[in-house]
This record gives structure tokens, sequence and C-alpha cells, in this order.
């Protein structure tokens, strides 16, 4: 805004300047003295270059004086502009209550130009507003929102009243109205804290959230960063409260971590003073610039103080990863969590939340489902904090996450450490012994269940779980096979309970006691009594059908028994009871005879369910029934016509099972008819041309995965056949010929176990890795698991090695590689160094007689192993036995063998025995089995030097004169 | 004129893009040179001038007495910022180079621009996905040359992606291990994504998961590498078996970022 020029020249005002202030000074005594109009603007003008706004708005109110009294003013003069830049000056010079008298009578004169009337206004709500006459100055920036070129900045500053006002709703609305329509600049950033200030003041906590969630994209605008954080931090807070941790999360997100609010706040602090003082060099500015640069000093004000806040904060950082911590936690951001408080654990060892981080750190990794991380944070909660307030809550968090991952053990070493360090915590006590006394009824520690459960009755008699710990109790005598005390226990509880939860459950269970103890008769009454009393739709019907189908075979009337399994079948029964109940039907079926019967109930189960894994069970069974009848065809036809459905489909990984009873079927020696010659063996070409008949239909013909199904029966065919070569050349075919996702995770097992026997490592690990990334749920997940840990143990990574044979366990369920998946963590701990856990695992493996052979002669071989390096003179005595188990009760497995003369050997010499180390590896060179292995010549070398040692001649035997 | 092609060319370019009234030289004495009076022979820029009287004479400063320049940024370092992130890194290449070239002599002066057009030219570099030993030696230049704690981040993080795209594992791990421990945030978070990328390749699923859902946890507001890492996180989790958590990721990625290339992928991979 600039005043109007008088048409003299600045050199004739100069001269006349100081003549002109003596005038002024005289000031009204001099009345009669009028000083002309032009050179009155003319020395306004020079004031105002001098900054010396108060001074222009003295002699601009003289103008409008004589104005106001009838003077006429010079031609080009315009007193509207008088009067504005008069307000203007009074303005900067900090007379607001002038500038708004002045203002006032301008607007009354109802001014024609739009942009003046739109400044004047402007200013005027300004003048009000910082004579905190907010009420008054709210209608006034309204009707400024008129003019274009205040429009936002009537908003901004109307809001602003209305929140200096305490009209809230009102400053909401305008803060809205100005964030929907205005340009997005640092005004806008301004307005929107202040709005997400006002929102969160009044609890209106989703557009808070919906406000900042449009600022974090344009932070580059906000010049208060400090403030944001803080904003940031406590809609987080607020947010928390209310259950929202989505929004908690994103609140906390906009926060920034110290070191960077302090660089990038200190960086916009410099642009803030620059602009300042670029405004502030400018001789003339409106008022809404003027009062920007106060806005922008009380920014800068407060950003400056809130760094100085956060700077004496040294635990600012922790306290915000916290928080971070503790929202992603709350929205099942477990993983993110856990991540965030390990930062918390190990970056800020002195901050407070250290402590509540690892109790949020067990709980992220139980809620992650991982439990040896949940154990090893327990165990580093109470090695930290041995007294710490959430030790019991950690450990009952992490016999939950044990519990649900199955690892009852672990759950039950939780829990004793928990009910023994934390007794007193009667809140928690209360329900880890009752999940102590279902774990031992899992882990089928029956005497033990009833010890857990009187050890709940007797600490809590009047318990939240009394009727739980009772019926356990009973069940857990039932399941040990006590079966009239577990009747009585049982009637016990019904005494007790009459309208228990668990009534209909224990009458059912008390006829099986009945059954238990072949009172059939009474089983029976009581069986159908439980059926009258409880309705059709009762879940446990099918259960109470099928014991009484056992009821009725152990009274020898089969045909009551089927009808009775019949019933079952026909109602809802879990998969281990339907397998039960047709297997039943099936075997009583088959003991009168009625193959047919049999065959049309498995027709009609794979009719009926066509996707239930059983179907599986019922080719199976159709085919052996049919191929009992002697009727080979039939049987084939029946399995693969179900095998055709599902043979293109890489899901579903049980069509393999049937694909090798398929083969079993085919490389079957044809049978010969009685009294005539015994029919030729088909040859293996016939065979397979047989398998592409029965398998591959005009629709599955060009599957990939189907035509890798019918190689792989071939390959098996083959390998019944003996002909191991061709079984390869199948396997490799199909490794060979398509890609790891077209196969199914039964073929990829094999395809990778092949690989693997090849030493084609990439290519196993392709296999194996499809299985877990694409099939982790399927039957035979842990053929890749198991594989992809013996890739681990082969590259010398025991970490991962014992992460991929826990997850066989855990994660696939170990299926068909129980056995390689507890050897491989036995090799995987003993990589690690850590001998006792190795120790138990290989003991574990070679005291299991199930598992005799080959896996026992390792483990034997590697307990010598563990003992060699224990070191002791009494563990290398225990090693050297190990070693010899294996040489004399193993001497199949020569490998071994082999590996256990020599280490013999080493043992006997480290115990001073040098004779029988002697001894042991002659009696290794005896055997000729042994002499070309690389061992025999390492322990021809052994033997010449500890019989020079020894001084003695004797010539090492050369092997193969045993 | 003994000035080289190459810097001819930039300067060729440079001139309808920048005002070269606003490009000067200051040296050690103060003295100020218009970058367009003078022309680079050898170590010196040479200044003609008018010899009264007729003719003309040269004047030569040594290039190591420039101090400081004055220099507004060159457009093309936005342009070829553009022309990258819309995928034209050929084209971004071309626009940068000569802005690299011209700042060559002037790798550490301040008002120098050459960290940045060497970042740049890097960055476009690898996206062509030139000659790999071209991209090393651009890396190491920026990496022994630059000061600036995020252009040497920026230079250790491509070295680890090109040894990563040629199958060396290991060592880009190692450089990877470098970055996350000293480098500034923003490249810390793009290591941690390729290292999610390394450890997904290996089948490391844990890892894996680990890495990519460092950006969410810790650079909560890089909203650029958010549907990278989430797009990995998803793909990790199904990979560890935690479908329920893959598909929350995926329709993370397709939820928040929905016109992302990752929110495509997602839909293509989770079937949704």
């Amino acid at each position: 805004m600039t005043v109007p020029r008088s048409p003299e020249s600045n050199h004739s005002l100069r001269k006349q300047g100081i003549l002109l202030a003596m005038l002024l000074a005289a000031g009204t005594a001099n009345a009669q003295v009028s000083i002309p109009i032009p050179n009155i603007l003319a020395e306004v003008e020079t004031f105002i270059k001098n900054r010396q706004p108060a001074d222009a708005a003295a002699l601009l109110d003289r103008v409008i004086a004589r104005a106001d009294a009838g003077e006429a003013m010079p031609d080009g003069v315009d007193m509207d502009r008088i009067r504005l830049s008069a307000a203007s000056n009074h303005f900067r010079s900090q007379n607001y209550a002038r500038a708004e008298q002045v203002l006032n009578a301008l607007l009354a004169k109802n001014p024609s130009s739009a942009a003046l009337v739109g400044e004047a206004r402007m200013m005027l709500g300004l003048a009000l507003a910082l004579q905190q006459k907010y009420a008054d100055a709210i209608p006034v920036f309204a009707a400024a929102e008129t003019s274009p070129a205040y429009r936002d900045k009537a908003m901004l500053y109307g809001a602003m009243s209305a929140q200096q006002a305490g009209k809230v709703d009102e400053a909401i609305a305008a803060y809205t109205r100005l964030l929907s329509t205005s340009a997005h600049d640092r005004d806008w950033a301004d307005a929107a804290l202040s709005l997400i200030n006002l929102q969160l003041r009044t609890g209106d906590l989703p557009s808070a959230r919906r406000g900042l969630s449009l600022l974090r994209g344009n932070l580059n605008l906000i010049d208060n960063l400090a403030g944001l954080n803080v904003l940031s931090l406590q809609l987080g807070d607020e947010l928390t409260k209310a259950n929202d941790p989505a929004g908690a999360l994103t609140a906390y997100r906009t926060v920034l971590f110290k070191k960077d609010i302090i660089d990038q706040q200190k960086r916009r602090n410099v642009r803030i003073e620059a602009e300042i003082k670029r405004i502030q060099d400018m001789t003339t500015g409106d008022a809404s610039q003027m009062d920007f640069v106060r806005r922008l000093n009380s920014r800068l004000e407060q950003a400056k103080s809130a760094i100085t806040e956060i700077e004496k904060l040294d635990n600012y950082d922790a306290t915000l990863l916290f928080r971070l911590g503790n929202a992603f936690q709350l929205r099942g951001g477990a993983w993110e969590a856990s991540l965030i408080f390990e930062e918390v654990i190990s970056k800020f060892p002195n901050a407070p939340e250290r402590e509540q981080a690892f109790f949020g750190l067990v709980r992220a990794y139980s809620e992650s489902g991982r439990l040896e991380k949940t154990k090893l944070a327990a165990e580093r909660l109470q090695a930290n904090y041995p007294n710490s307030q959430f030790g019991a809550q950690a450990l009952y968090l992490a016999a939950v996450a044990a519990g649900q991952r199955n690892d009852l053990v672990s759950q039950l070493q939780f829990l004793d450490l928990a009910t023994e360090r934390f007794r007193d915590n009667r809140e928690l006590l209360e329900p880890m012994l009752l999940m102590k006394a279902n774990a031992l009824f899992t882990l089928a520690r029956y005497p033990e269940v009833t010890t857990a459960a009187q050890e709940y009755l007797s600490n809590f008699p009047q318990g939240k779980f009394l009727e739980e710990a009772a019926y356990l109790s009973a069940m857990a005598v039932l399941a040990d096979g006590e079966a009239s005390a577990a009747a009585h226990a049982i009637k016990t509880y019904l005494e007790s309970y009459p309208q228990g939860r668990f009534v209909e459950d224990a009458r059912y269970r008390l006829a099986a006691t009945d059954y238990a103890k072949q009172d059939y008769k009474s089983a029976l009454e009581k069986t159908k009594a439980w059926l009258a009393d409880y309705p059709s739709e009762h879940p446990q019907r099918g259960e109470v059908y099928s014991l009484q189908g056992d009821v009725y075979s152990g009274l020898n009337q089969p045909l009551d028994a089927i009808e009775s399994y019949k019933s079952a079948l026909a109602l809802p029964l879990s998969d281990e009871q339907l397998g039960y109940v047709l297997d039943e039907l099936t075997r009583l079926y088959q003991g009168q005879r009625d193959y047919d019967s049999a065959v049309a109930m498995w027709e009609q189960f794979a009719k009926d369910r066509p996707d239930h894994p059983f179907v599986i069970n019922a080719a199976y069974w159709i085919g052996r029934l049919r191929s009992r009848e002697g009727r080979t065809d039939e049987a084939l036809a029946g399995i693969s016509g179900i095998a055709r459905r599902y043979v293109a489909d890489t899901d579903r990984d049980s069509v393999e099972r049937l694909l090798i009873e398929v083969a079993s079927m085919l490389a079957k020696p044809p049978r010969a008819k009685r009294g005539e010659p015994k029919p030729d063996l088909p040859s293996l070409e016939q065979l397979f041309a047989r398998v592409d008949q029965l398998l591959l239909t005009s629709d599955t013909r060009n599957s990939p995965t189907a035509q890798a199904r019918a190689l792989f029966v071939k390959s098996e065919i083959a390998s019944l056949r003996k002909d191991t070569r061709r079984q390869n050349e199948l396997l490799d075919r199909i490794a060979s010929g398509n890609a790891a996702d077209t196969l199914p995770p039964g073929i990829l097992g094999k395809l990778g176990d092949r690989m693997l026997e090849k030493g084609e490592l990439e290519l196993a690990k392709t296999f194996y890795g499809q299985i877990v990334s694409a099939h982790p749920k399927s039957l035979f997940a842990d053929f890749g698991y198991v594989g992809l840990g013996e890739i681990a143990l082969r590259e010398g990574d025991g970490n991962e090695a014992l992460r991929r044979f826990n997850n066989a366990i855990d994660l696939a369920g170990a299926r068909f590689k129980l056995l390689e998946a507890t050897i491989g963590q036995a090799k995987a701990q003993l990589l690690l160094g850590r001998l006792d856990p190795a120790q138990e695992l290989f003991e574990q493996v070679a005291s299991n007689r199930a598992w005799r052979g080959v896996a026992t002669a390792e483990s034997l071989y590697s307990m010598g192993e563990i003992l060699m390096k224990r070191g002791k003179p009494d563990d290398i005595a225990k090693a050297q036995a190990h070693y010899q188990r294996v040489y004399i009760s193993y001497k199949r497995f020569v490998p071994w063998v082999a590996k256990a003369y020599l280490r013999s050997a080493d043992a006997f010499e480290a115990l001073g025995q040098n004779q029988e180390a002697a001894n042991a590896l002659r009696e290794m060179l005896r055997d000729e089995r042994l002499a070309n292995l690389p061992e025999a010549t390492v322990a021809r070398n052994r033997l010449v030097t500890l019989e020079a040692r020894a001084g003695t001649t004797t010539a090492a035997p050369t092997g193969g004169n045993s | 004129m003994n000035l080289p092609r190459p810097l001819l060319l930039a300067l060729l370019a440079l001139g309808g893009a920048a005002s070269l009234s606003a490009q000067s030289y200051v040296l050690n004495n103060g003295t100020v040179l218009k970058a367009s009076e003078v022309k680079l022979s050898g170590n010196a820029f040479v200044q003609e001038f008018a010899i009264p009287g007729g003719g003309t004479g040269e004047r030569r400063f040594l290039l190591n007495t420039v101090v400081r320049l004055d220099w507004p940024e060159p457009a093309e370092i936005a342009d070829a910022t553009e022309k990258l992130a819309a995928g034209k890194a050929a084209e971004a290449l071309e626009v940068i180079t000569p802005v690299y070239r011209l700042f060559g002599p002037f790798t550490k002066t301040p008002g120098s621009w050459w960290t940045q057009a060497a970042t740049l030219r890097l960055q476009a570099l690898m996206a062509t996905g030139k000659d790999g030993g071209e991209i090393s030696s651009a890396a190491r230049e920026v990496m022994t040359t630059a000061t600036d704690p995020d252009a040497v981040g920026a230079a250790k993080l491509a070295l680890a992606q090109l040894d990563a795209r040629n199958g060396r594992d290991s060592l880009a791990t190692a450089m990877i291990n470098e970055i996350v421990t000293d480098a500034p945030a923003s490249v810390r978070a793009r290591a941690w994504l390729l290292r999610g990328d390394l450890a997904l390749k290996r089948s490391s699923f844990e890892e894996a998961i680990e890495a990519y859902l460092r950006i969410p946890a810790f650079f909560g507001t890089m909203d650029d590498l958010m549907p990278a890492a989430l797009l990995g996180s998803a793909r990790a989790y199904k990979g560890y078996g935690d479908n329920a958590r893959a598909e929350r990721a995926f329709l993370d990625v397709m939820d928040s970022y929905p016109d992302s290339a990752e929110a495509k992928v997602a839909k293509q991979e989770s079937g949704f």
C-alpha cells in the first residue's frame, strides 16, 4: 500500500521539510497557518520511507481532519486512500484503536473501490483482533472473505479470532472452509495445525486424525514442526485411549526422532528468520503482511522453545519408540512391535520404558508365533529385571504362545517357573494353574493332571474354574484307563454340577466307562437315554451313535452296529471320528462279506463330499476292496477316476498318495487264472502307457502338473520294479521339464531330495523353497523345511538350519520327516556349539526303537563327538563306548563304522591307551568293506605312527584279508 | 580455443536452461568471473580482453584459485530427477551428464552442483541397467569425492544393488551392513529394503520380514518406500507361512497406495 504522491518534486519537498516540521511542532496554537496538503503528503511519504509510521499517521490524521472540516482537497487526492493510509500507519505504529476508528469511518462512507474495501476490512479485523476484540473481529473478517484478494487470509484470521473468542465450533468451521478451498501453503499448514489442535480439544479424534494424515503429505509446509510433533503425540495418546491403534500409529509415525526434529526445525527456523527479515525490510506492506511477521515470530518462538525442551529430554526417542511399538502391537503389528522394542532395549539401557519394552517384546514375539524368541525374551526380562512387575505376565504370555504352537513342554516350563516365582500374583496364578492341568492332560501325563487340578482346588476353593478343574481331573482318570475310578469321578462331578457345562459330555463319558468295563448292557442303556434326552441337533450326537456302534459290536450285533455307525455317519463328526466310523463300517461290511455295501458307502462319500481329504481314503478302499475280489481293473478305474479329478491341481497334495497306490497296483505281477499259464510280466513301457491312459484325459493332457504326476507314477513303478536308473531318469525329467510352481508339494519333495542327493543344491533349494512358500500347509511341507535345513547345514549356517528343522516340526508337523528333522535339529545345535541340547536330541533319536538304523548309528557317533568335545577323561571314556557301540552293533552302516573306528582310536589315545587305539585300527583294517574308504588310509597311517611310537614293527594290515 | 568437447556441449546445453549472468566463479582474491566470459583451458579459465588500440589479450585464472561458485541450481537437476521418477532413465542420463562434467573440476567447491549431478547420474546409470563397470566407477567416484553423507550413502547403496543384481549377495550384504550402521535415514531405509530382497531371494523369510518391516517401524514418514516394503513383507509372510498377515500386507499396499506399481503386483500375487 502506498501513499499517493504529490506532483511536486522530492527536491522542493526536502527544502521545505525543516520549515514544515517547525510549523507542525507549533501545533494547533498556530491554527491559522495552513500547510498545503501536497506538502503534507510529501512529508508523509518521507516519514514512511524513514520507517516513522506514527509520524506519518499523525500527518494523515490532520489531512483527514481538514477534509472532514470541509476543506477542498487538491486534484488527484483520494480521501479514501488517505484514510486507508492513515489507518495503515496507525496500525504499523500499533495504535490499533485509532486504526479501528479511521477504518470504521472509511467503511461508513461506502467507498466504491471493492479492492479498497477488502483491504480496509482486513485491516479493521486485524486491528480489532489485536485489541483482543475477537468477537467483533469475526464478522469483519467474514465480510472481508468476499474480497478475492483477501479471501484466504480473511478466513484464516476469522478462524483465529473465533478460536480466541472461545467460539470453537465457529473456528473449526472456518478452518475447515479454509483448508478445503485455499492453496496449500505455509499458512494453510499452520491453519491445519490449529484445526487439529481444536479437534483434539473437542475430542473429535477422527477429524483430527484425518487432518494429520493430510499434513503428513505436506510436511515441507510446516514451520512449527516441533508443534506438529507435540500435537501428533497428544493425538496418538488420545487415539490409543480411544482404542484406535491404527489412528494412534498414524499420529505417532508423524513424530520425528530427536535428532531429526532438532535438525529440521533449526533449518526451518533459519528460513523463518530470513523471511521475517525480508518482510521487515519492506518499507510498505499491508496489515496482513505485518501480522504475518507477528505470527511468524510467534511460531518461531514456539518452535525454539519446543526444541529447547526436546533437547533437554534424554528419553525423548525411547518414549516415542515405546509408544510406536505399543501402537503397532495393539494394531496387530507384532513383527513391527518386536523390532521397535528390541531397539528400545538395545539403544536405551537407562530408559524407564526399557522394562516395559521387554514385556512388550515377549508379547510381540508371542503374537507373531515365534516361540524360541518368546522364550528368550521372557528369560531376558527375568535376567534384566528379576523383580519386574511384568514378570508373571510375560511368563504367562510365553506359556500361552507355547500352547498355541503346541509346544506343551515349554508351556509347562513357563508355567512352573511363573507359578513358583510369582505365587503372590493370584490374578494370574489361577488361570496358570488351570492351564498347567490342561497342558499335562494334552501331554497325557494324567496322574499329574489330578495333582495339578488338586493344586488349583486347594488354592482357589472359590475359584472361577472349579468346575473345569473337577471335570479335567475326572477326564484324566478316564484317559489313564482307570474306568471304575473315572466313573466314580464323573458321577461325583454330575452330583456336584447337575446343571454344569459338561453334563452332556459327562453322561456320554460315563457310558464310555461302562463300555471300557465291557458292561455293554449298561453302556447301551446310557447311550439310548442320552439319545432320547438330547435334541437331534446336539453336536455330540454323532459321537454317541459311534459309541453305540462300538457297544453293539461288543455285544456281537454287527447289523445293529452298522445301523448305529450309519446314523453317526449322517451326523456332524470330527475328521478323526469320521475316519473311525468309516473304517469300522468298512470292517463290519467286510466281516459280512458285503463288499458292495462297503464300496457303495465309499463311493457315496466321495460323491457327497468330493473335496473332503478322505476322498483319497475312499479311492484307496474302493481299489482295495475291488482288488481283493480280483477286480484289479475296476479297482484301478475307481482310484484313477478320483485321482483324475485333481491331477492338474497342485494344491491337492493328497493325490500323490493315490498315485502311489496306482503305481503299486500296476507294478504287481498279474495273477494267473486257474488252469492258465502265468501271464507275462508287462514291460515298463506297457505300464507307462497304461499310466497315461488312466491319468491323462483330454482336459488334463496338456497340463504340466498332470504330466508331471504321470511321470511321477512311472518313476514309482520303476522303483517298485527295482529299476533305480529309470526311476532317477524319470525324476530328473520332471525336474528339468517343469517349473517349480507347476508341481505339487509331494513331487517337489521327491525332486528336492533327488537333487540334494545329486549335489545340485541350488535346484534342490528351488524345489524345497517352493514347498514352503507356496504350500506351507501341505501334507508334505516337512520335505521343504527339512531339505532347506539340510542345505543350511551343508552351508555351515547352524541358526538357519535349526530354524528350518524347528519349522519342519512346529509348522509342518513333520508327518514324513520327523526323524530327519530331529536329527537335523541335533546336528544344527552341535554346529552351533550347543552341546547339551544337541546331546539331548541325539539321545532322543538313538533311543527311539522305530528309528533304529542308520540314524541310530549317526546319533551314537555324534554323542561320542559331543563327549569328546567335553574333553574330561570320564567323557572321553564314554565317547569311546559310543564309538564302540557303532562298530559293534551297527555294522551294516559302513560309513559310520569307519568313522567310529577312527574316533575310537582317537579316544583311546586321548586316554593314553595307545595299545587299544592300535587294536581298534587293526580291527578296522581287517574289515574288507572299509578297505577302499578314505578312512582306511587314515587308519593305516595312524597305525604306523602308533606302532612306531610303541616301538613295535607289526605290519599294518592292508585290508581285505580278514 | 582449447575447450574440451564435452565441456563445450555442457555449456551449450546449459546455455538455454539457466541464466548465464547469474553464473560466476569467485576466486581467492575476490575476483568474480562470469561464466559467460571465460573459457576452460586445461587447468585454468581463460578470459579474453581487448587491447586498447586494437587486438585482444588473454588472462588465465587457475582453477585451483576458485573458492566458490555463485550458481543457481541448474534446471537439468530438476529435469533429470523428474525423468528418473518417470522411469525415463536414458533421457535423465543424457540430461544430467553435461552438468556432471561441467562441475567436474569443482567437486568440493562450495556452490558447486557436482554432488547432486553425480548422484543423479549414478541413479540414472543404475536404472538404465548400464554396464556394471561404469556404475561401479561412478559409485566409487561419489563415495571418494563427495562430502555429503546422503550422496556417499546413496553411492554405497548403488554398489550394494549392483552386487545384488550380479548375484554377489555376500558382498551386497557386507555393504548393506555398513550402510545401515552409519548412513543417513533415507539411505538406511533403502538399504533395509534391499536387505529384505536379498533375504527373500534366499528364502530367509523371517529375516526378510524383519528387514522390510523396518520401513514402517522406523521410517514411517517415508511414504515413497512404503509400497515396496509392504509388498516385500507380504511375500515374505507368505513364504514364512503366515498367510493371514500376508493377506493383510497385500491389502495394505492395495488400499493405502492404490496408484503405486506395487499395488498392481499385490493384486496379481494375492489374487484379490
